[in-house]
């Protein structure tokens, strides 16, 4: 599979590291060369596009538009929300996951799409979860 | 009306100034507590300080009961989630949001949001000076796909009608200015010497305008009476 990965932090490169490893294609858009830099050296491949990845032609040119998968992992969630807006105008319709910080922002991706619903992940969510699971134990 | 502004930039805080004078009740919200000072001491609105992109933030300026929602924050990112915000979770009928990159601007609309891109305006606007254009680009709309432009009908064009000044998908006459009049015309409309006609008007067919109404030397004024 082909997996556009918009998002070059700690996450990104984890992602990029495993998938790699399981032969899949990967390009990951980082907008700080540094960072992108830093990725290809260690990971001793050459995955990296620099660029802002909210720009529609930055990710044209990371080849949005054959994406099987587009993974929104940057930091910030209105950026992640621009990425995963451009990959939703594809015609290839590649599927979306998003990374977001604010639990309360899930609702807006997911509205974006009905048919082909946007997976959003949230660390915070899954943590309060866990926790809320384990009050919920110790108090039965 | 109620307007919720995220953004209190000078463009946020310009606009709340404009809308608190013509006593419309006004909130502005933003992460810098310092940049309301940019409101003034006349300021009657409310100021919440928070992100404009959470939505307890919004609930508690009031985006439930808002008549208009506008996103000026200095992020094109920021302001078309703040402004989905507003329109999937509030259901605020009146969006604006402010987008410095004009390719966005169009996508964003397909949203149903409305955009104002500056960067265009502005452009246009300083080409405009510098090149002492005989038009008004204020009035242009939606990323140069048409403008409006004034002429004044010269005493040649006199005692013709509307529609023969009018191109299908090109040029259309859209209100003219007779003394203190303004009217919308209809095809068998008459034009006088002296009356300013205003035009929509498509890119390419802005020479052809200027054609047209050759002998008249165009005005750059708005269609106010």
């Amino acid at each position: 599979m082909f997996i556009l990965i918009v998002g070059g932090g700690k996450v990104g490169s984890h992602l990029t590291r495993a998938l790699l490893q399981q032969d899949h294609e990967v390009v990951v858009v980082e907008k700080a060369e540094r960072k992108a830099k830093a990725m290809e050296q260690l990971l001793e491949r050459d995955v990296t596009v620099v660029g802002d990845g909210c720009d529609p032609e930055v990710l044209a040119q990371a080849g949005v538009a054959r994406a099987d998968v587009v993974v929104a992992d940057t930091g910030d969630d209105e950026d992640n929300l621009v990425v995963v807006l451009i990959a939703k105008k594809q015609a290839n319709k590649p599927r979306c996951i998003a990374r977001v910080n604010n639990p309360r922002n899930k609702m807006i991706f997911e509205s974006l799409d009905a048919e082909d619903p946007v997976t959003v992940i949230s660390s915070t969510e899954i943590i309060l979860n866990i926790l809320n699971e384990h009050v919920q134990a110790m108090s039965s | 009306m109620r307007y919720l502004i995220v953004g209190c930039g000078r463009v946020g805080a310009a606009l709340a100034k404009l809308l608190d004078a013509d006593n419309h009740e006004v909130i502005v919200v933003d992460e810098n507590p310092a940049a309301f000072k940019r409101l003034g001491t006349r300021f009657k609105g409310h100021v919440v300080v928070g992100t404009g992109i959470d939505y307890d933030v919004l609930k508690r300026s009031g985006a439930g009961r808002a008549d208009g929602f506008i996103a000026v924050t200095n992020g094109d990112n920021r302001n078309v989630m703040a402004a989905l915000i507003a329109q999937r979770m509030f259901k605020i009928k009146r969006i604006v949001a402010r987008i410095y990159d004009p390719p966005r601007g169009q996508m964003y609309r397909e949203l149903g949001i409305d955009t104002v891109c500056p960067t265009t305006i502005g452009a246009k606007l300083i080409r405009d000076v510098l090149t002492e254009a005989p038009w008004d680009t204020l009035q242009s709309f939606d990323y140069g796909q048409v403008t409006s432009l004034s002429a004044t009908v010269s005493a040649e064009n006199a005692g013709k009608r509307v529609a023969e000044f009018e191109r299908p998908g090109r040029i259309r006459i859209a209100a003219i200015r007779s003394g203190k009049r303004v009217r919308v015309p209809a095809n068998d409309t008459l034009l006088s010497e002296g009356d300013e006609i205003n035009a929509i008007v498509a890119p390419e067919a802005i020479s052809e305008f200027a054609t047209l109404f050759e002998t008249a030397e165009p005005v750059a004024t708005r269609m106010t009476a």
